[in-house]
């Protein structure tokens, strides 16, 4: 009776594919739902808010009486010194940090990736110098360089940023899948896989790089949240993003003249910021138990 | 297929250590001869070399080893001169391995049935639903109860026992002429060492391939090896039959070896159970002369002076040994 029932229920389970698991486990880590919730709110609203908001990007109000508003039904967040509508401001300036954030992550990782995966795999001296070069990025005091890049690389755009943040943000990636690397290929299941006859390539991209892929998400989700304060500290010194064009950062850089009388100013951009960035915590932490199918029980 | 065609004849194979202390000679100058559906044993203490021998046939040699000398024939191919390329299409569809730990040799990320399917799918060019068929059957075929279902569970869903069938079902899936088990049941319990040795063998009728038995535990391969070979510091001490082994051991390390394994059919005495005196040599300080000298009950000036040749004392059995045991 109780091996029928045993059996009834080990046929009747379902197969259940990689992602639909990390789907059930992340469902079950409460902070990170509620974060891809506010998450995924935050994102919605800086692309599609700014179509329905009743004011444009700098739109400015009369100089008199739109100036320096404090928060009201007109202008939800208030309005800024030169009389325009702060909401419609932050939610523009969300898409841009957003951009940065995701695309220089990205673009930071793949270069991590590649330097980590082949420097932890070959070892040796293909090992020694890209660590060493590794190094080198890391020892460059980065301020002083971004006043000369900035003038170098020509133009003002969002890419020019993603640019320079992926230029000096792949080395930590570097480094966690290089260890990482370094303790898989002396996996078993690594000797495994080169005796049934798997290329060099393969084992790194097909065997290795998913086994070290809960360190990689989670960093990455972190580091979407690390961009985009690493953007607004770039806008804050003026290498960031130009005005007129919005982003969280400078906005930011923007209210500290009016701080005292129009603390608003201050509250919006920073509040986004700081949701964003605690947000993809929160949901890097949960991905990391989600996707390591070691964890599940 | 001729039963006494030679498929593997290892000459001389000379696989050395460069570490920061010194050379280290694993394997030392090892024969080794596995004919065509044969299965062969490769038996001796920990650090004798048997598993860079493996290893070395496989050219899974990594940095600081180095295979140095000698010849891996295979097919009447040396495997010594192939390139990387030629190697990886050999491994896994013509010389298949397993290994001693079933928990960690397979890919945690993976279902089982993904990795037999690429493994499958790295040497046949078939199309993925048939890879699958291929698998499940394969999976049938080691005794994995329910294959559909087991094709997509994670190895950390299954026991020892059943990931050592999983990796007998993949380095099987292709076909291979050649097996090597490095000590792949060592890990596991009694139970199912004998589970698993029970597989092997009659898998090995079923499909005819030749099986290399890398061990230190010569209860293991007694019933199933057609010749077993003991090493003993890298080199082939003794080799013949199975049965000529354990009835006449001619070399005295073979003698020690089976005097040291536990008899039940005796009376109880209380005496203690005879081990061979002394450590396996230092890999850097090799004794001149035999290398078995230090530890020899029988050993002479000679013995410490010349290192003895491999010689055929009957037909069949060979020994290295200036005064082997009279059987």
């Amino acid at each position: 009776m109780i091996g029928e029932l045993t059996q009834q229920k080990e046929v009747s389970r379902r197969v259940e594919g990689y992602w639909y698991l990390v789907g059930k486990h992340l469902k079950k880590h409460k902070l990170a739902m509620f974060s891809m919730f506010l998450l995924g709110m935050i994102v919605l609203l800086c692309v599609f808010g700014p179509y329905f908001t009743r004011y444009t990007m700098n739109e400015m109000g009369n100089a008199t009486t739109d100036v320096l508003q404090a928060p009201s039904s007109r202008h939800w967040f208030g309005t800024d010194e030169l009389g325009r509508d702060v909401f419609t401001r932050v939610l523009l300036g969300g898409r841009i940090s957003l951009l940065v954030g995701f695309s220089s992550v990205f673009s930071a990782l793949l270069v991590g990736i590649i330097v980590g995966a082949y420097a932890g795999y070959y070892g040796g001296i293909l090992d020694t110098v890209l660590m060493r070069f590794t190094d080198i990025m890391f020892s460059i005091p980065v301020l002083p360089l971004l006043v000369v890049l900035s003038s170098v690389i020509p133009g003002a755009g969002v890419w020019k940023i993603v640019l320079i943040i992926a230029l000096f943000g792949w080395m930590t990636d570097a480094r966690i899948i290089r260890g990482l690397f370094l303790s898989l290929r002396e996996s078993e299941f690594t000797e495994a896989a080169r005796a049934i006859g798997v290329s060099n390539t393969g084992i790194i991209w097909r065997h290795l790089l998913p086994n070290a892929l809960a360190p990689i998400i989670v960093s990455a989700t972190l580091g979407v949240g690390g961009n985009i304060i690493y953007e607004a500290a770039l806008s804050y010194l003026g290498f960031g993003v130009m005005p007129p064009t919005p982003s969280w950062g400078n906005i930011l850089q923007n209210a500290q003249y009016a701080m005292t009388i129009a603390p608003w100013l201050v509250w919006t951009p920073g509040l986004a910021i700081l949701i964003t960035a605690i947000g993809f915590n929160f949901l890097g932490d949960g991905l990391r138990d989600a996707m390591d199918p070691r964890l599940y029980r | 297929m001729k039963k006494n065609e030679i498929l593997v004849d290892v000459k001389n194979l000379q696989t050395y250590f460069f570490t920061d202390d010194g050379v280290v000679k694993a394997v030392d100058g090892m024969d080794l001869r596995i004919g065509r559906g044969e299965v062969v044993a490769l038996v001796g203490e920990s650090g004798c070399g048997k598993s860079v021998a493996s290893l070395s046939i496989m050219r899974l040699i990594d940095k600081p080893g180095k295979i140095i000398g000698g010849e891996l024939l295979f097919k009447g191919e040396d495997l010594l001169k192939k390139t990387e390329e030629e190697m990886r299409k050999i491994r896994g569809s013509e010389i298949a391995m397993i290994f001693q730990e079933p928990m960690t040799s397979l890919n945690p990320v993976y279902t089982i049935g993904n990795q037999i399917s690429e493994a499958i799918t790295l040497h046949q060019k078939i199309h993925a639903t048939e890879a699958k068929k291929r698998t499940i059957e394969m999976l049938y075929l080691v005794g994995i109860p329910e294959p559909e279902r087991r094709f997509s569970q994670y190895p950390h869903e299954m026991s020892g026992g059943m990931r050592q069938r999983v990796m007998i079902a993949m380095a099987l899936s292709s076909n291979p002429e050649l097996l090597i088990s490095d000590e792949a049941t060592t890990a596991l319990d009694v139970t199912i060492q004998a589970q698993i040795l029970d597989l092997m063998r009659g898998l090995q009728k079923k499909l005819g391939m030749a099986i290399l038995i890398i061990t230190h535990n010569l209860a293991v391969v007694a019933e199933m090896a057609n010749t077993i070979n003991i090493a003993y510091a890298g080199k082939i001490v003794e080799s013949a039959s199975a049965r000529e082994i354990f009835k006449s051991p001619r070399h005295p390390y073979t003698y020690g070896l089976l005097q040291s394994i536990p008899k039940f059919t005796e009376k109880r005495t209380n005496e203690p159970l005879p081990a061979i005196d002394g450590m396996v040599p230092s890999p850097y300080h090799m004794p001149k002369g035999c290398r078995f000298n230090p530890r020899c009950p029988f050993a002479t000036e000679k013995c410490r002076e010349e290192e003895p040749e491999i010689v055929e004392l009957t037909p069949g059995h060979l020994t290295r040994c200036f005064h082997p045991i009279e059987s």
